[in-house]
């Protein structure tokens, strides 16, 4: 077997005050294994339900980004991640870690309808290890009530949706506009969309502020601009929360 | 600029009014910026309760926890 498409997702791996986030924890792995195994993808950040019920720490958002990995390297990162985690999360969190072959999951259809209720309804651990084990996802609680495998295999199931969360990080690119095309060719984004869905006109020229920030959609990278006085401005934060 | 639910300190104001949220966090010796900057939600001035280490998001504003800690 050769290197095939890999999820990978982590979550609860903080408590209130933490110095390291699920996001950051996240990013390390990512560079370790781009590093060592593979070339990544970008890590996408997925908000959970916000419930009373639900023992998260300050978002239940969950982080996940894919690779491309073997038989062996698969087990060499899971090992990896496991004790990478278990090191790096605060003492009273519950981490989670969900990883799994994309050829492998039999129902993505039930696997994304798993993510989908992640959002709406308080799910169990036991619904979760079902949904794992029916799509043959390799799923383990790290440490304490290890909880956070609802998140982690919701973050694979959302990330395989395709059209859920915001991309983590922020690129800076050093000047104040930029043609919609000349993004497009640096690779940093698979496209330009106004917040309406219509794809951006790529002569038009984008107004940069500060940093550019992306959206998952439809499987890609998506930088959302709107109309200002003949140029493009990307949405700011407070306009990307529902992502 | 919050109110007690069991508890719980509640932002009254929700998720949305980033002016009062700026305001609450200038009024609090205990703000703490959160260090992941992908969850800082405040394009204009950081310092917000919207940005703060301490805030839990719940359905409809954010739980103070340092409040929490001290005066439950």
């Amino acid at each position: 077997m050769g290197k095939n498409k890999v999820y990978i997702a982590i979550d609860d791996t903080d408590e209130v005050g933490y110095y390291t986030s699920t996001g950051e924890i996240c990013e390390d792995i990512r560079e370790h294994i781009d590093k060592n195994y593979s070339r990544t993808t970008p890590i996408t950040r997925h908000q959970l339900l916000l419930d009373d019920r639900i023992p998260y720490t300050s978002h239940n958002s969950s982080m996940c980004f894919t690779c491309e990995l073997d038989l062996e390297t698969f087990e060499q990162v899971k090992n990896f991640i496991l004790s990478y985690v278990a090191y790096k999360s605060a003492h009273s969190s519950s981490p989670g870690v969900c990883m799994g072959f994309e050829r492998d999951i039999c129902d993505r259809d039930a696997l994304i309808a798993y993510g989908l209720d992640a959002k709406k309804r308080v799910l169990t651990k036991e619904s979760a290890y079902e949904t794992a084990a029916a799509q043959k996802l390799f799923l383990k609680e790290v440490k304490n009530k290890g909880n956070g495998i609802i998140g982690a295999l919701a973050g694979v199931a959302l990330r395989a949706y395709g059209n859920d969360g915001r991309i983590k990080g922020k690129i800076k690119l050093g000047k104040k506009s930029i043609a919609v095309s000349e993004l497009l060719e640096t690779g940093l984004f698979e496209e330009v969309r106004l917040k309406h869905g219509k794809t951006a006109d790529k002569n038009h020229h984008i107004v940069i502020d500060e940093y550019l920030k992306g959206v998952y959609i439809d499987h890609k990278s998506v930088l959302l601009v709107e109309e200002y006085g003949g140029f493009y401005k990307p949405l700011v934060k407070e306009n990307l929360l529902d992502y | 600029m919050f109110y007690k639910r069991d508890n719980s300190f509640v932002f009254k104001y929700g998720k949305k009014n980033y002016d009062k949220a700026i305001e609450a966090a200038g009024l609090c010796k205990n703000f703490v910026l959160d260090k992941d900057e992908d969850e800082l939600i405040t394009s204009t001035k950081k310092n917000s309760c919207y940005n703060c280490l301490f805030r839990r998001w719940c359905s409809e504003s954010f739980i103070c926890m340092k409040k929490g800690m001290y005066e439950s």
